[in-house]
This record gives C-alpha cells, sequence and structure tokens, in this order.
C-alpha cells in the first residue's frame, strides 16, 4: 500500500511537478516575449495570443479605473478565442464591463491589500458578475474545479491592477510563479509607459520639427540659411527657389555670391551679406538678386545671424518687392507726370476738401490767387481771396457736389484776380470720393476765356453791325429800286412828253406873235401877254423837273482829275445870275489843295447848291462859300442866311422827290448827294429856322 | 430877204413839224419837212436846201447816221441836230461827225431862230469867201494876161 501509493502520490507528484515546470517555461517564455516590447497594446496583444495558444492556462489583466473604484479589462486571453461565454455571464462586451472595487471582496483584497489569492473560479464569478447570473454559472463552471490566482499589478509601488490566471491544476505551489509573472508584466508595462513617454517626447520634437519644415518650406517670402563665416548656403525653401529659378541642388552647398548681381560683389561677399554680419539690428536692406536666366529681381532681405552649435549661421529672409518697385515706379510716374500737369497747364486746377479748403493747387491758380508758392494756399479758402460774392457762389457750387455728388461742367464764371484785372473762366468742378463713395472734397480746373469771350463779344457786336449793315443795304437797295424805277418812267416820260412841250412852246410862240398883229386895246393885249408869259414859266418849270429826273436816274460817269476847286466854283458862279440883293463872298485860301475830283460833275453839285441857297434867300442875303481842312478831309461850306429848314425836314432832305418848296427841284440835293457820293465824299446840312443853312461837302484826301 | 432861204426839218411828230415850220415860215424861210430818214434823203437829192435840222431819233434811221450821209452828200448844207435831254456825249459826237449846230428839245423859238440865222450867215460867208477867191483867181489871171502882152 505504502509502494503503491508512493508511486501514485510519486507519479502523482511527479506529474503535477513537471506542469508547475511546464507553467514556468511557460510564464518565463512569455516573460521573454513581452520584455522586448515597448508597447503597452502589444504586450496585450502577445499575452493574450500566448494564453490562448497554451490551452491549459487562460488569462485576464484588470486595471484600475483612474478614479481608482472600478476595474476595467485590459486584456483577456478571451478575446482572442473569442469565446462568448464570459460575455454570455457578463452580459456586455468584455470592454465596457467594470468591477466595482466596493461590491467585489475578493478584488478589493488584492487591490487594496495587495494579497494574492488562489481561489475557485464560480467564487470569483459570482461575486464580480452582475446578479441572477448565478445559473448560469453554476451550469457552466458547477462542476469544475478551475481555480484562479490572483494577484497585484505594479507601478513601482503602486498597485494599478490584478493579474489573475485560471486553470485546473492551480496549487499553491503556482501562487510564486504567476506572482514572478506578474513582476515581470509590470516591468514590462512599466518599461513600455516610460518608454510611450519617452516617445511622445520625441513625437512632439520631431512634430516641432516638422512643423518649423513646413513654415520654413511654405512661407512665402523666400529663406537662405548660410554659413556666415564662410558664405555657404546651407538651406532654402521653395519659395527661394523659385525666388533664384534654380534647383536645391544649384543652391545648397553654393556661394551666397550666386545669389545676387555682380555688381552688387564686394571681394568675397555681397554688400548686403556683408552689411547684416556687421551689424545686430535687423536691417532690411533693399537690392537685387539675380535668377539662373540672369534677371534681375527687386528684393528686400531681413537678415538674423544666429550661432547653433558654436556655428555663426545667418539666416535671411528675401522679400520680392519687384511688383512693389514696379507699383512705386508707376506711382512716381504718375506723381511725376500729375506735377508736370500741374505745373505746366495754363488752366488753373485745385483740390479742395469738403469744406471748400484748398487742400492743393498748381501753379497757375497760386498766381491767380496771388501766392508765391503753391503750399501757401493750403488751408484756405477763396473768401482769403476772391470778391465776396464770387467766394460765396463757388462755395454754394462746391457744396452742393459734396451734397450730391454730381459735378459742374464749363461753368462760365467772371471772377476778379489777385491783381485786380476780371476774367472770366471755364470752370469745371467734379467730387473727390474716398473708398467708400463719400464725397470727401473737390477738384477744380477753370480755363481763361476772356479773350475768347471778347471775341465773342466782338462777333455778337459784328453780326450786330452787318444786321444793321444789311438792314441799311436792303433799304438803299429798295431805295434804288425805287430810283430805278424813276429813271425808267423818267426816260419814258421825258422821251414822250419832249415833243407835246416842243409844240406848246412853239405854240406859244406863234400866239405871241400873232397877238403882235392883231389890233385891240393895248391893255386886253397886255392881259393875254402876261397868260402867255405865265404859261411860258410853267412850261420851263415841267422841263425842269424832266431833265432832273433824267439826271438822277442815269448812270453817271465820273472822271476824277487833279481839279482846283476855286476855279470850279468860280466858273459856276459867273454861269449863273444871281440877284443883286444876295451878297457872294467867296474864301479858298492859296493853300487849298486841288482836289481828285470830276470838274464837270463837281460843277453840277455847286449849280444846285447856289441855285438852293438863291432860291432860299428871296428878298436879300448873303452866299458865304468856304474851304478848310481837317484831318484827312477837305471841307467846303455853302452857307446861306436864307429862310432854313425845319428840323423834321432835314433826314428827308436828301431824298429824291423830296421838296419843301412848292416849286422845289425836287432832285436838286438829291443829284448833289448821288454825284458827290460817286466821288466818295459826303454832304451834310445845318440849318435853322429864320436865320439860314450851311451845307457842307467833305471830300477825303485818300480814297 | 432877196431869196428866201430853205430848210427842210426832219421829224417823227407831226405836231413839232407843224409847229416849226410854222415859226421858221413866220420868219420868211422855205420850209419842206420830211418824218423819215428816207424821206430826207429823198427830198435832198431833188432839191437844194440851206440848212436841215434834224431830230435825232427817227423811226427808220439813227438821226447821227442820216447826218453822216448828209455831210457826204451836201457839205454846204448846215446841220441843226435836235437832240432830246440832251447829254453831251451825244452833242460830241453829232459835232464831230459833221453837225453845225445842236439844240435841246424843247427849243425855245427865239433860239431856234438865232441859231438858223446864224449858221445860215456863216454859210453865206462861206459862199461870199468862194465867191470872192474865184474872182480874185480871174483877176490876178487876168493881170498875168495882160502882163504877158506888154
Amino acid at each position: 500500500m505504502g509502494e503503491k501509493p508512493l508511486i501514485t502520490e510519486q507519479k502523482l507528484m511527479e506529474k503535477n511537478f513537471n506542469q508547475l515546470i511546464e507553467a514556468i517555461i511557460f510564464t518565463g517564455n512569455v516573460s521573454v516575449k513581452i520584455h522586448s516590447l515597448l508597447d503597452e497594446t502589444e504586450i496585450y496583444r502577445v499575452l493574450e495570443k500566448e494564453f490562448a495558444k497554451s490551452k491549459l492556462y487562460s488569462m485576464c489583466i484588470f486595471l484600475l479605473t483612474e478614479d481608482k473604484s472600478n476595474l476595467r479589462i485590459a486584456a483577456t486571453s478571451e478575446f482572442y478565442r473569442k469565446n462568448k461565454t464570459f460575455e454570455r455571464i457578463f452580459g456586455s462586451q468584455l470592454k465596457q464591463f467594470r468591477v466595482d472595487l466596493n461590491q467585489s471582496n475578493l478584488c478589493s483584497q488584492v487591490v487594496r491589500e495587495e494579497k494574492t489569492l488562489n481561489i475557485k473560479i464560480t467564487d470569483l464569478l459570482q461575486e464580480i458578475a452582475p446578479p441572477l447570473q448565478d445559473d448560469l454559472i453554476k451550469k457552466v463552471f458547477g462542476n469544475q474545479t478551475k481555480r484562479v490566482i490572483m494577484t497585484p499589478l505594479y507601478h513601482g509601488k503602486k498597485v494599478i491592477g490584478i493579474f489573475d490566471t485560471c486553470s485546473i491544476p492551480l496549487t499553491e505551489q503556482y501562487v510564486p510563479v504567476v506572482k514572478n509573472f506578474a513582476r515581470h508584466l509590470s516591468a514590462a508595462l512599466e518599461l513600455a509607459e516610460e518608454h510611450s513617454e519617452r516617445e511622445s517626447v520625441e513625437e512632439t520634437l520631431r512634430k516641432s520639427e516638422e512643423k518649423y519644415r513646413g513654415l520654413f518650406e511654405e512661407a512665402m517670402d523666400a529663406i537662405f540659411v548660410a554659413d556666415a563665416e564662410t558664405g555657404i548656403i546651407l538651406d532654402c525653401n521653395r519659395a527661394a527657389l523659385r525666388l533664384v529659378g534654380r534647383k536645391k541642388s544649384e543652391v545648397i552647398g553654393k556661394h551666397q555670391r550666386i545669389l545676387h548681381s555682380p555688381e552688387d560683389v564686394v571681394g568675397e561677399f555681397t554688400g548686403s551679406f556683408l552689411r547684416h554680419i556687421s551689424k545686430d539690428d535687423d536691417e532690411i536692406i533693399e537690392t537685387k538678386v539675380i535668377t539662373k536666366t540672369g534677371k534681375l529681381k527687386d528684393v528686400a532681405i531681413k537678415a538674423r545671424v544666429s550661432s547653433i552649435g558654436g556655428k555663426k549661421i545667418i539666416q535671411g529672409i528675401f522679400r520680392d518687392i519687384t511688383d512693389r518697385k514696379r507699383m512705386e515706379e508707376e506711382l512716381f510716374h504718375e506723381r511725376d507726370l500729375l506735377r508736370a500737369l500741374m505745373d505746366n497747364i495754363p488752366d488753373t486746377i485745385y483740390f479742395k476738401d469738403a469744406n471748400s479748403r484748398f487742400i492743393r493747387i498748381n501753379k497757375a491758380q497760386a498766381q491767380m490767387l496771388g501766392v508765391k508758392n503753391p503750399a501757401e494756399a493750403v488751408g484756405k479758402t477763396d473768401f482769403d481771396y476772391f470778391t465776396p460774392e464770387h467766394s460765396q457762389d463757388a462755395y454754394n457750387d462746391e457744396q452742393d457736389i459734396v451734397k450730391t455728388g454730381k459735378p459742374v461742367v464749363y461753368k462760365v464764371e467772371k471772377i476778379r484776380r489777385a491783381d485786380g484785372q476780371f476774367l472770366w473762366v471755364s470752370a469745371t468742378k467734379v467730387p473727390i470720393k474716398d473708398a467708400a463713395n463719400r464725397v470727401v472734397g473737390t477738384v477744380g480746373i477753370s480755363r481763361d476765356v476772356t479773350e475768347h469771350r471778347q471775341m465773342e463779344e466782338e462777333l455778337r457786336r459784328h453780326s450786330e453791325q452787318l444786321e444793321e449793315l444789311v438792314k441799311e443795304r436792303t433799304l438803299e437797295l429798295r431805295n434804288a429800286e425805287r430810283l430805278a424805277t424813276i429813271g425808267e418812267t423818267a426816260t419814258m416820260v421825258g422821251h414822250d412828253l419832249r415833243n407835246p412841250l416842243q409844240v406848246i412852246i412853239g405854240t406859244l410862240y406863234l400866239a405871241r406873235e400873232n397877238l403882235k398883229n392883231i389890233s385891240c386895246p393895248r391893255e386886253e393885249k397886255q392881259k393875254i401877254e402876261k397868260l402867255f408869259t405865265r404859261i411860258g414859266q410853267e412850261i420851263r418849270y415841267i422841263d425842269k423837273i424832266i431833265s432832273d429826273l433824267r439826271d438822277y436816274a442815269r448812270p453817271t460817269k465820273v472822271e476824277l482829275e487833279e481839279t482846283n476847286i476855286s476855279d470850279v466854283i468860280n466858273e459856276t458862279l459867273s454861269s449863273l445870275t444871281i440877284p443883286d440883293a444876295i451878297k457872294v463872298s467867296v474864301t479858298i485860301s492859296d493853300s487849298f489843295p486841288k482836289l481828285m475830283v470830276d470838274p464837270t460833275l463837281m460843277r453840277r453839285v455847286f449849280t444846285n447848291l447856289i441855285l438852293n441857297a438863291v432860291q432860299a434867300m428871296p428878298n436879300e442875303g448873303q452866299l458865304r462859300i468856304e474851304t478848310f481842312e481837317k484831318g484827312e478831309a477837305a471841307f467846303i461850306n455853302v452857307q446861306d442866311t436864307g429862310v432854313g429848314i425845319p428840323k423834321e425836314n432835314l433826314p428827308k432832305l436828301f431824298q429824291p422827290l423830296f421838296t419843301t418848296k412848292a416849286k422845289g427841284q425836287g432832285f436838286g440835293l438829291a443829284v448833289c448827294k448821288k454825284l458827290l457820293e460817286l466821288h466818295g465824299a459826303e454832304i451834310t446840312v445845318e440849318s435853322e429856322v429864320g436865320k439860314g443853312s450851311t451845307f457842307t461837302i467833305k471830300v477825303p484826301f485818300r480814297r | 430877204m432877196d431869196v428866201k432861204k430853205s430848210i427842210l426839218i426832219v421829224d417823227d411828230d407831226k405836231g413839232v413839224l407843224g409847229v416849226i415850220k410854222d415859226i421858221l415860215e413866220l420868219q420868211g424861210y422855205r420850209v419842206d419837212t420830211a418824218e423819215t430818214g428816207q424821206e430826207a434823203l429823198e427830198k435832198t437829192k431833188t432839191r437844194y436846201y440851206n440848212l436841215a435840222l434834224l431830230d435825232i431819233k427817227l423811226p427808220d434811221i439813227e438821226g447821227t447816221q442820216l447826218l453822216t450821209r448828209m455831210h457826204r452828200d451836201m457839205p454846204k448844207m448846215m446841220k441843226i441836230m435836235i437832240t432830246g435831254y440832251a447829254s453831251l456825249e451825244n452833242a460830241v459826237e453829232s459835232l464831230n461827225l459833221g453837225a453845225d449846230a445842236y439844240l435841246m428839245k424843247p427849243i425855245e423859238a427865239e433860239k431856234m431862230l438865232k441859231v438858223v440865222e446864224d449858221k445860215l450867215k456863216v454859210q453865206e460867208e462861206a459862199e461870199s469867201m468862194s465867191q470872192e477867191k474865184v474872182t480874185e483867181w480871174i483877176k490876178s489871171r487876168i493881170r498875168k494876161i495882160e502882163s504877158a502882152h506888154d
């Protein structure tokens, strides 16, 4: 009985011992595997996998939640086996499963008292599984003798959770093995955590560098990093490559000189590089870079020298300012154009603010205002320079523009310049608007249109004169037509009257002759003689009218010759019979020049004038003829002391067929006027009723 | 007046012809009249007139033209032009064409008679002058012949 039981016991012991050794080897292997792992998740994964493979042992790792009141399942070989038993028991997914430490005495003992327990699995399940699952547990595990060893997991000296392993043969002998494994596991987890912490620092560093690299690479400005001592370019970003049109390999390792135009190179380095190196402050230098193809670009460079690892590094940020430079130049150009316009245009230009104060004026405007320098007018208003009326008018215009935004175009204004001279200007005023389309001021440009205006005025006057002239000429034409008609009639009448008149005159002569031979009382004869005489006079009067008519209407040829007017007057006087009651005096100075006239026509003029004068003095009087010179003309006066002509008749005096006398010639003065006008001479009259008349002939020397 | 002087009046106006004829006849002149240029020319061909009064305006021929022909054919006949309202030009033209005088219508009878008388006297003197010359020439011939006979 001794041996057999011994053998049996020995065998049993041997079996147990072998199982224990296997367990030690198994846990040892797993320990080795998880030791090389630095990732917590990976450790769990390996554990789950290894325990699942063993078929003898299962395991579960509980970890304390953050508030340390619950346990969660971090890993279990059941996960790997996809064994749904536990899920059925726990009624939820294992991941979501929690063990309340206050509800589980067993777990609490392990966590809080740091005990290692070797218990029946059903005891544990009954404690941690939700209530009413007892039957199910009994059904699944009831007749099993599976046991669980629960032991704490540590981080340093702190319990972080529970490692449990479950198997049939777990006796007290296994406890040290499990505890040992749990220690290894704790160490592995701690190591993994430490590693992950370190890794996270490195990650941060790496990410930060990546971020910096990103910033560096994506920066809008070109960035070059160079060795401050040698000038060799160490790094550059993409914008930098774009700036110089080169590949990275064509920049890095090269000298910074290649970036700039040869003119910028001073000795070994470029001027800008040397200046940046020599100065500590972040001076911005504007210079040019040269591209691979030789194109020059304007850049502004800001550089900083720093020391990295004992090496002096210069980092330069290059901003391409070609566009800005071009815009600047365009702006300058535009400004120059504007200045040239402002300074040279004769039109006056001003800019005013919304309150009509000058902001800027050009030279012409300065001159207009009487200020030497255009700047003097800044801040002033029209009221400082112009009349109050004009200033108010202009102010109203400008305020209207400010209010309505509507311009004033080509408004003609009269203004007084600083020197007192009045000018007419054509003014155009337009609003200045800001970005928000608000009117913030006005621009005005004015042109001197005085001359233009004067010309217009003159033109207007001229056209009025022309109109007057046309009227006059029309009247003259109508007169001429009238005269032509008169002339035509006169010729006809004259011709037709000639013969009857001849017959009457002849018959009258015969009647008189007959009368001589008739014997009748002497008185009777004389009476008839008187009647015949009267008929004779009237016939002569008819004859004269017809002659005048013809003279007046007939076209006359003027033959000018140097004429001694004194001779003409004397010949005329001697051809006429002037009554003795009229005294005649002719006063012509010896120096009176010879005149270019037609002597025959002039004789007719004087004949008419003298006869008129004689007729105006029926009783007695004085006929005075005198000459004088004045300016560019010679004058001859024919003056009588006769009856005179009423004022209202003076204008009509020279019209044909106008006469104040019952037996006037009707044509005498009209003929005089016509003949004189053919000479380019004039005739005028002054007269006073009861005192006499003076006819004045004006003969210009030059025609 | 021993022999009646003959005068031809040319005018297209019968009234004018009549009154002038009467005036001249009253003074003892023998007067013929013609109403047209043609008639005047015919009359001067058939008989001699001492003097002609020619109106410058005639129905068939210009008075100046008539004057020219008469001056050519009858240089000794006195020719007095009668013009309408005279212009210097046609007066001068008339004189150039051989008129001995001109009168302007309407003509005062006295004036006309004086001009006619004056012109006839001039004609008479011219004739007697030529008569004297002939006499003188004959006398000198006779003297020559007589002296030749001596």
